[in-house]
């Protein structure tokens, strides 16, 4: 389903999580990335939307990207 | 200064009492949660003396932030048997903010009959006063009347019938903002029951006659920051669907995950699932209804909606997502107007439509009643009303009717029946009903993704991740407003520090969060809870959906573990 993504991590080592998220959102069918909120996760731990674009993404990292939907 | 106001009904007075300094800076779910610790005896009988009855706000509530005046209902839940905490817009947050009044505690409970209502008057001075004309009345007809006797610059918490049966689905309702219809719902766990077994029909608050100006650590950043988010707030959700159709929005999104529950949970497809899509519900609303309506005072995201009958009389408010999916897609209902006409029933009567729903599904599935006969669903909402015996038990919640009947899939956790997430479909979110404190409750975990992909660890990471991100946000703001903040979550933890003091990070705001989940575990441990309760419906693990392709995998072990004490 495209709710839940592992990101390819060694495709996109350099790269900061903004500019992943831009890249998924373009290349993929996963149009959620483009104007709904998400969770970063980063090797267990929360990725604030805040700091998507300082923190960089290595190789080795574990990054999972789920999108955020609340009804009410 | 802010204030806490108590309610004893064991000796029927009211005090008051300086909010204490500890509690700066908390509210909503984090504030109820300390409160319960503190107060509470965890073993207590929920409808019993001992439990408390906690009405609280948010943290920002009457500083003029957008999105933040939001009432919290909490107290030790008849229907979990665990800490609950439910919140709703509407005007009463607003109200009491504006009288100085943080905290509300109703403890107690009177040795004769009666019933009562607490009224808070324009000074913020609080009485009890006599309620026995309101005997049985529900939240609609209560509000009028109330109105007719105190004005209609009040502000109303109250309980219909449900509540004063003390059943276990029932809620508290809260007049809504511009039009004071008791439309805005603490739904979840049984709150209505809880405010019942203490002979209260109804909080009534005035308008402040002197509006309370809140003290702030440093006023000026205050503002400057307070400015800028509401501008923030005000344009993304200008341009968000949330504007522009409202909860009802997720319906779609929902179905083409999985999530949306089909006929009791079955995980199978719904015939003519575009009569509920959110395109039929703009098309109602066009006609005869509203959108882009504010529950509470001063919110800017505005996804509440009104809509009327076919003759073009107020049917209801705030129609939303979780009544969509319960009321409709899980009773194979789907006819948007027989819906709102459920949702208008319940607020009235005062009980939960998504716990209703699910009762209601199991009849269904028992055989109790037709799939999709909306006449019939509605006929057993009018024995809850009238107090049949079968009414009765519908009132004790969707497990105690499914295994009446002797329905295999009850889709419930910790006794609470499960919302708008089937998680086959929203793997985090299971963990969250599965493991949490709040039982199967909507708002502690919204996720969308089977994740079979992941290890059972990354999930429960994920779901711990995103529970301490609504518990956050179940202090400080309303979750819709936090998804366009969520981008400048450092803007709002400076605007926190500028208010409380303190340091102004992310890492702050997150571990209101952390501590609101880890007090919740600690009430219910010492409540009884164990690891072994941290179980889900079986038939989720061994029937594959058909919607999301997958089966939840997560054992109780590891759901057991996502939030230490």
């Amino acid at each position: 389903m495209g709710g839940i993504i592992r990101l390819e991590s060694s495709r996109f080592n350099g790269y900061t999580v903004s500019e992943a998220l831009n890249q998924l959102a373009t290349d993929s069918n996963n149009t959620f990335l483009k104007d709904q909120p998400v969770v970063v996760q980063k090797n267990g731990n929360l990725i604030m939307t805040s700091e998507y674009e300082r923190v960089l993404i290595s190789a080795e990292d574990e990054i999972i990207i789920m999108r955020l939907i609340a009804g009410g | 200064m802010w204030k806490t106001i108590r309610i004893n009904m064991d000796t029927l007075t009211t005090s008051e009492e300086p909010y204490k300094d500890e509690y700066m800076g908390l509210g909503g779910r984090g504030l109820v949660a300390q409160v319960m610790v503190d107060e509470v005896d965890p073993t207590c009988d929920p409808l019993g003396p001992d439990n408390k009855l906690v009405l609280t706000t948010t943290a920002f509530a009457g500083m003029g932030l957008g999105c933040v005046n939001r009432l919290s209902v909490g107290c030790k839940s008849p229907l979990t048997g665990g800490i609950k905490e439910a919140n709703a817009g509407g005007t009463l947050a607003t109200y009491m903010a504006n009288n100085a009044i943080r905290l509300i505690i109703v403890e107690g409970q009177p040795k004769e009959d009666g019933l009562w209502v607490v009224r808070i008057d324009a000074k913020g001075n609080a009485t009890l006063e006599d309620a026995n004309d309101c005997k049985g009345m529900n939240n609609y007809k209560l509000v009028e009347k109330l109105m007719e006797k105190y004005g209609e610059n009040i502000a109303v918490a109250s309980i219909g019938i449900a509540g004063e049966r003390t059943y276990k689905n029932s809620t508290v309702q809260v007049t809504e903002h511009g039009t004071n219809y008791p439309n805005r719902s603490a739904a979840r766990g049984g709150t209505g029951a809880v405010l019942g077994s203490k002979k209260i029909k109804a909080v009534v608050m005035e308008k402040a006659e002197h509006r309370y100006s809140p003290e702030f650590g440093d006023k000026k950043t205050f503002v400057a920051s307070r400015s800028e988010l509401n501008r923030i707030l005000d344009e993304d959700a200008a341009k968000h669907e949330l504007r522009k159709v409202g909860t009802p929005e997720a319906v779609r999104i929902h179905y083409e995950h999985g999530i949306l529950p089909v006929r009791n949970f079955s995980g199978k497809d719904l015939e003519n699932i575009e009569q509920i899509y959110p395109e039929k519900f703009m098309e109602i609303i066009s006609k005869r209804g509203k959108n882009g309506h504010a529950c509470q005072a001063g919110c800017l995201v505005r996804c509440s909606n009104q809509i009327s009958d076919t003759e073009g009389n107020y049917q209801t408010g705030g129609f939303e997502y979780e009544t969509i999916a319960l009321c409709g897609a899980n009773l194979a209902i789907t006819d948007l107007d027989a819906i709102a006409q459920i949702d208008r029933m319940c607020d009235d009567i005062g009980i939960d439509t998504i716990e209703t729903g699910a009762t209601l599904g199991v009849c269904m599935d028992g055989g109790k009643i037709p799939w999709g006969d909306v006449k019939a669903a509605i006929g057993l909402i009018e024995e809850m009303r009238d107090g049949t015996d079968f009414g009765r038990l519908m009132g004790n919640g969707t497990e105690v009717v499914g295994k009446y009947l002797g329905v295999r899939h009850i889709p419930v956790a910790k006794h609470m029946a499960f919302p708008g997430y089937d998680i086959r479909g929203a793997a985090p979110t299971g963990v969250a009903f599965g493991g949490g404190s709040q039982g199967a409750d909507h708002t502690t975990c919204p996720s969308a993704g089977a994740c079979e992909d992941l290890t059972n660890e990354e999930i429960c990471k994920l779901s711990y991740n995103i529970q301490t991100m609504f518990a956050m946000c179940d202090s400080l703001i309303c979750i819709f407003a936090a998804i366009f903040l969520d981008k400048h979550l450092d803007k709002l933890a400076a605007l926190y520090a500028a208010a409380y003091g303190g340091s102004a990070t992310t890492e702050r705001l997150l571990g209101l969060g952390a501590r609101t989940l880890k007090l919740e575990k600690e009430f219910n441990r010492a409540a009884g809870w164990k690891d072994e309760d941290d179980v889900l419906p079986e038939f989720f693990y061994t029937e594959k959906s058909e919607l999301s392709g997958a089966t939840f995998k997560v054992p109780q072990e590891y759901m057991s573990k996502t939030v230490e004490i």
